[in-house]
Formats: structure tokens, sequence, C-alpha cells
């Protein structure tokens, strides 16, 4: 049976509006960043020619805000809404969820305008309170994977992809996506950015079956979970791995970072998703580990540094690679602690995000595990915050049927909960009181 | 000559006397016009004497909620840090939001009024709360009963989904 261990995301969205949409396989509401219609434009001139074909989708799959209007309905005399000042209209709109805001678009012209202004998207992400993503694969997922839905007349496959909302570890939603693509590939969640998730076309079922197929994992698949809007993309071909999605501030628009490693080589590529180029970037001869999502903090992603790819000795100097986003160059840093440059040691080690630092988070045996924040990014100061003795948390199962295994995989710290990721289970450690810091000390 | 009758009065309270749009007089403590950050902020340079307020932009219906809302405010305030020095249980801050939840319940125009008036006098709480109501008003409401509620005029230039 191939594991595939699963992924894990932050994005934003709006808890409260996700939780009013419980039932599977609808629109998840609420998250922010494609308020900013001019980067979904940007994003696939082919399949959206206009802004208002992008609107209607989401009108169309959620037609959510016009259910149960409130009975109150005596109208505004004289002034209306729109002679309140700037400021109050930006922090009324900013309330809203992700689908009401996109109603407004089609009130009237000066609405429209402010939805548009960058500084309400940065009021609206400001606003979304980061959630947890986690992509489960279905044990049972090899037996089905022949059966489902053969719908299509290009031998294409409704592949389903099942995620789990997690907020604070209280609860998980569920939600379900299909992706069209060729049998025995399935999309692998590898990353996520203002709430849009980047997929890659796994071949690990393929591979069993016959690995010389043909070329469908140089697709990767952007979706946006609250418009349903997916894009996709094609690389050239099968050395091309994506490794992260981000925004560049300076041109406003969104980039992929592919990595391309071939035998003797390694090269960086970044696709512009607006004028659709690829072009080359500077070299670095770290190779990131990107089975997991990057840790994007301060303008940058962050990736452990590959040990498996790597031919040369593993470096402690350079065991943390960074790529700056707007400046498009990487940075490798050091990890803390003692020197080991041992790979075994490096694989133990995952990079995390607590408190808006950069953590490390050192699993030194599976039932302890040092946590280390960056504490000065210029001078490398890691400064070893916590030893979290994981069995003497509480222990909370939030989704369990869907993973197999049993190793301590990936730990996320969340406001005042921390969470390890098993193979077997998403178990959510609660803290008994509300501060991280009480929780760890 | 009150004094002599009841010893154990309290010294009177500092005033502030605020004038409505439409030329009527609120007396309020002093401390109940300090909710305003406008009115706090130049406040200690004004004369004792010469407090009183010209308030231009707000109506005395109005006015008469804001200084309702204030003084609510105020008095919860201290019964809240009262609670909390004799570390006795209270829910005050519930209660509170409760009454805020129903202060703020009110007719479309006489929110829009309440918006405009604490965004003048910079009252922090009751913008917070008024620009809530607004956006609850807002959501689950179709474009068209948008428009009708707050009075827009459709501009569009094209709506695309006039079949729906």
């Amino acid at each position: 049976m191939d594991i595939i261990l699963p992924c894990i995301s932050w994005m934003p969205i709006l808890w409260g509006q996700l939780q009013l949409n419980k039932t599977f396989n609808t629109a998840l509401h609420g998250d922010t960043s494609l308020l900013d219609d001019n980067v979904v434009l940007k994003i696939e001139p082919k399949e959206i020619n206009e802004g208002i074909v992008v609107i209607q989708d989401i009108v169309s799959d959620t037609g959510f805000c016009s259910e149960n209007p409130p009975a109150d309905d005596s109208p505004l005399q004289e002034d209306g809404l729109l002679l309140l000042p700037d400021d109050i209209i930006i922090d009324i709109l900013s309330r809203l969820s992700a689908e009401c805001a996109f109603q407004c678009l089609r009130v009237c012209r000066t609405l429209c305008a402010f939805l548009s202004k960058p500084s309400f998207v940065a009021t609206h992400l400001d606003r979304g309170t980061p959630v947890l993503l986690v992509q489960c694969f279905p044990f049972c997922y090899l037996v089905l994977s022949d059966e489902t839905d053969h719908h299509d007349e290009t031998d294409l496959h409704a592949r389903e992809v099942l995620l789990h909302y997690i907020d604070g570890f209280e609860e998980a939603v569920s939600s379900r996506r299909r992706f069209r693509t060729k049998n025995g590939y399935k999309p692998l969640l590898i990353g996520s950015y203002n709430g849009f998730l980047l997929f890659r076309n796994s071949n690990s079922i393929a591979h069993w079956k016959n690995r010389n197929d043909d070329t469908d994992d140089t697709v990767f698949f952007i979706w946006n979970p609250v418009t349903q809007e997916q894009i996709t993309m094609i690389a050239p071909d099968t050395r091309y791995c994506a490794c992260g999605l981000f925004f560049h501030t300076p041109t406003r628009e969104y980039r992929i970072l592919f990595l391309c490693l071939g035998y003797s080589y390694l090269k960086y590529y970044i696709l512009c998703l607006h004028t659709k180029l690829l072009r080359k970037i500077v070299s670095c001869y770290e190779v990131p580990c990107f089975e997991r999502p990057p840790v994007v903090l301060n303008g940058a992603l962050h990736w452990m540094v590959s040990e498996r790819n790597y031919r040369i000795p593993p470096s402690c100097s350079k065991s943390i690679l960074l790529f700056k986003m707007n400046s498009e160059d990487f940075v490798t840093i050091s990890h803390p602690g003692d020197r080991c440059c041992s790979g075994e040691r490096h694989k133990q080690m995952q990079l995390l995000e607590m408190n808006g630092h950069l953590c490390l988070c050192d699993m030194i045996t599976s039932t302890e595990v040092y946590l280390w924040v960056l504490e000065d990014y210029r001078k490398q100061v890691w400064v070893k915050k916590y030893t979290v003795n994981i069995a003497s948390l509480i222990a909370k199962k939030v989704g369990s049927k869907y993973f197999k295994g049993n190793i301590l995989s990936t730990i996320v710290v969340h406001a005042d909960s921390i969470a390890t990721l098993n193979t077997d289970s998403l178990i959510s450690l609660k803290a008994c009181k509300p501060r991280i810091g009480s929780l760890f000390a | 000559m009150k004094d002599s009758f009841n010893p154990s009065i309290e010294p009177p309270k500092k005033t502030v006397t605020l004038v409505s749009s439409d030329g009527y007089d609120f007396e309020v403590e002093e401390e109940v016009a300090l909710e305003s950050q406008v009115i706090k902020d130049g406040f200690e340079d004004k004369a004792v004497d010469d407090r009183e307020y010209l308030l231009f932009n707000v109506h005395s219906d109005t006015l008469e909620l804001i200084i309702k809302y204030c003084e609510k405010h105020v008095s919860s305030r201290k019964s809240i840090s009262a609670a909390a020095a004799s570390s006795s249980s209270s829910n005050g801050e519930e209660a509170l939001k409760e009454w805020d939840e129903h202060f703020i319940s009110v007719d479309t125009n006489t929110l829009y009024d309440i918006l405009m008036a604490a965004d003048y006098l910079n009252i922090k709480s009751l913008l917070d709360l008024a620009i809530q109501k607004v956006a609850d008003t807002i959501h689950g409401r179709s474009p068209e009963q948008i428009r009708k509620k707050f009075n827009i005029e459709n501009d569009s230039i094209i709506d695309p989904w006039a079949s729906e």
C-alpha cells in the first residue's frame, strides 16, 4: 500500500462562514484573497475572459447570499450608504464574507470600485482567520480508483480530493473537490497562498501500474476553494516540479516557483501566471524538501533543504532554504542547535510558523519535541523556546479514519493548541490554559 | 443649603453640555462625554466653565441615543471592574454585549444616524457596533435587496445576472 503523507497548509478563511456550509461538495465561504478580482483575472486569461464571468461562477455555485433575507426591510431614506466616509464603507465591506462582497459588486459602480481597491483587499485579508487545511487520502483509495465516475469523453476521470478544514482544532469541516485527471493520477496538495491551493498531479498510483504511461504529472492545478475556480498548468516536461505559489507584490501577480531537477543539473524557474512566461532565475544548489509546503513568512518561502536528492554531504549551515518572494532570490540559513552534519538528523526537523516567527520543530524522539524560534533573521539567532512532551498533552482526535500508519509526522502550532499529524490520525493536543506560553511552560 | 439637609450626599459631578444640531442642550457627566475621543482630545485645554460642545452634525434624537450608550458603557465598566476587584464572578461583559445587541437593533435610518454620529464623535466601540450591524444587514441579501435597503441607484453598466 502506497501511503502518502497528508499535506498541511494554512489558509485564511473566515471560519464562521465555513461553518454555515457543512454539507459536502459545496463551495466554501469566506476566503478573502479573491476579492481582488484583478488578481483573479491575471491568472488565466484563456479561461477567464472577463471579471464578470468569474463572479458569475461564484454566485451560481454558492447561491448562499440570497437565502433567508432578514425580515426588517425599511429602506434607508435619502442619504444612501454611499455617502458614508470611505474608511467606514471599507470597514463594512471587509466584514462581509467573500461571497457577499462579490454580490455587492453587482449593487452599483461605487461599491464595485470600493471592492476593487487594494486597501479593501488588505483589510479583508487581515480580518480572515487562518484555518488549517489537511488533505486526506482514504484508505480505500486504490480500490475505488478504478470505479470513480467515468463520465468524460476523453478518458478523464473526476478525481475526488477530500480536504479537511480545521479551525482551532475544535472541529473539522470536510470538503470535496473533483479534478479531472487521468486514471491513476491524483492531485496532491503542495502549497497554499492567500487561500489559493496549489496541487500537483501525483502519479504515485499510476507508477505502480505503468510508470512510463504518460506525462500527466506535469500537470498542476491552482484551485480557489471559495469560488471553485480552477486553473490548470502544464509544465514543459516531467523534470519540472512546482515548489511554491506566491504573490509578487511589485507586479501584483501570482507566480509559481518551479524546480527543474535533472541528473546533473538543478535549475529554478518562475512561471508568471499573468504573462504565462516561464523564465530561469538565479540558481541555487540546494533542493527544497517540497514534500511539505513551504512556510510563508516575512515575504519569503521557507523549506528544509532536502537530503534525498542531494549528492554533496549535508551541511548544517545550509539546512534551511529561503526564497524571497519580491527579489526572487535564494538564501540559506543554518538550523539551530549543535552542528550534526547528519542527513538523518535533518530529516527529523521541520519548519513551521509560530506567532509570526519561523519555528523549527526538532523531533528528537517520538515523544519529545524541541521548538526553536528564529528571533533575529539577520543574525540568525535561534532560541530554544519549548520542550514539549507530546505524551503529557491532552490529545483529541479530530478526524481519524482517513490516515494510516503510526509515525509522528507533522506538528502544527495553532493559537493555543499544538497538533500532531500522525499518519494514522490527526490528533489535536489542546492546551489546558489559553496561552501558548503556558502550554509549553 | 442642600448639604445641610443631607451631609452624606456626594459632591456634584462635573458636567459637560452637548448641544445638538437642532439646538437642544444635553447636560452629561464628564466621564460620559469623554467616551468620545473627539471631546477627550481637546478636553484638558478647555476652561472648566467653557465645557460646552456644539455638535453640528448630530440631531437631538441621535444624541439622546448616543448619550444613553455612553452612560451604559461607563456604568457597566465600573461595575465590571468592581466585580473583578472583589473577585466575585460576574457576567457583566456578556450582559453588556446583550445590551449592545438590543441597543443597535434599530431601523436603518437610525442606524445610519448612529453610525455617522459615532464616526463624528469618534466613539470607537459604538462605531464598531454600528458597522458590524450594517454588515450584518447586508449579509444575506441579494444586490436588488441591498439597493432597495440602502436606497442605491442601479448604475451597473451591464447586469449579467439580469435573467436571474
